[in-house]
């Protein structure tokens, strides 16, 4: 169920995408940070689902807020000439790895049948 | 049913990720991004390697030719019946086109900027027989390209400061130097210019291929 409606959204998006509209150079780059903020999210989103300790109050404050607040960071990073936005891709890309972490714990366990003999100790660990 | 509607939101979250990532690409396939950026400069860094080493195998080739070349009129005068005066006239005859080193003495002329056209003229009209600049021979037919801040000598850019080498005699340096003269100009202007007047200048050979395709002698 999880799998196929990102699955479907990506598709969707992508066809919806292509038709879409072109934005200007200037501002590819905050939208490719965004990108990155959303991609943070729906991977944290997906291993709150996981976990079953999902939040949807959470989720879309951190999809927007994360979004706007890298997006803010590489303007202001534009102006003084640092290049912020890449604390902000690392951070982002941490989060991500940490989340397919957890994720592919969660997979991998299942597969070998011990999520339930573990799952009661999984939640006291985390 | 809370997990359900979080599916539906991550859904609608990875379709406006995927929008956001097509637009992307989109907008950047034909543009350049900081990676196609970097790329674009690795090609052209590999493409100097590349012209670089192709240059300096060429050079050599032409080195050798030229030496094969060298000798073979070395070989051809002695040979021949009239030796003597033909080997005279053919060292003589390179000797004017710049195709052979030559050392005497005259003036080095350093400076850091200035019309180096101007200068050449001024050598040139006080009977310099031999100029290089920064050790690339002027030869009869050479060309200086004033292109704002880069000067070309026969399509080579020259770099700064420029060392001008003139063979020539003891009224070069009056020449130069007089008042009102272009060198002169530049001094007063606060240029900096460096005249040494030496004895034992050596100029290179001029290191280019002649050409003439047009130009025909007419018999009698």
């Amino acid at each position: 169920m999880l799998y196929l409606t990102i699955i479907l959204g990506c598709i969707l998006g992508a066809i919806v995408g292509m038709r879409g509209p072109i934005i200007p150079y200037t501002y590819s780059s905050y939208l490719a940070i965004a990108i990155i903020a959303a991609m943070d999210s729906v991977f944290g989103g997906i291993s709150a689902v996981i976990k079953k300790n999902f939040d949807l109050k959470i989720f879309l404050s951190g999809f927007f807020g994360n979004a706007i607040l890298s997006i803010l960071l590489t303007y202001l990073g534009e102006k003084l000439n640092v290049d912020i936005y890449l604390a902000a891709i690392i951070v982002f890309v941490g989060r991500m790895f940490m989340n397919l972490g957890v994720i592919r714990r969660y997979y991998v366990e299942k597969w070998f049948g011990k999520i339930s003999k573990r799952s009661n100790e999984e939640n006291t660990k985390n | 049913m809370k997990n359900i509607q979080g599916i539906m939101v991550i859904g609608i979250m990875c379709f406006l990720l995927s929008f956001g990532i097509s637009v992307q690409i989109k907008s950047i396939k034909n543009d350049s991004t900081v990676i196609a950026k970097e790329n674009a400069e690795n090609e052209l860094r590999d493409q100097v390697l590349e012209l670089s080493e192709n240059y300096n195998k060429k050079y050599d080739e032409l080195e050798e030719k030229q030496n094969k070349l060298d000798k073979l009129r070395g070989d051809a005068s002695n040979n021949s019946v009239l030796s003597e005066s033909w080997s005279n006239d053919l060292s003589k005859i390179n000797n004017y086109l710049g195709l052979t080193d030559v050392k005497g003495k005259g003036l080095i002329i350093e400076i850091e900027t200035g019309d180096l056209l101007l200068v050449i003229n001024a050598l040139n009209n006080a009977g310099a027989e031999a100029i290089s600049i920064n050790d690339k021979r002027i030869i009869f037919n050479s060309e200086i390209l004033n292109d704002g801040d880069v000067v070309q000598l026969d399509g080579i850019m020259l770099e700064k400061p420029y060392t001008i080498k003139a063979i020539g005699g003891s009224t070069l340096y009056g020449a130069i130097t007089m008042p009102e003269s272009y060198i002169d100009k530049l001094k007063k202007a606060d240029f900096k210019v460096n005249i040494q007047q030496k004895d034992d200048i050596i100029i290179k050979k001029y290191e280019g291929i002649y050409n003439f395709n047009f130009a025909k002698n007419i018999e009698n």
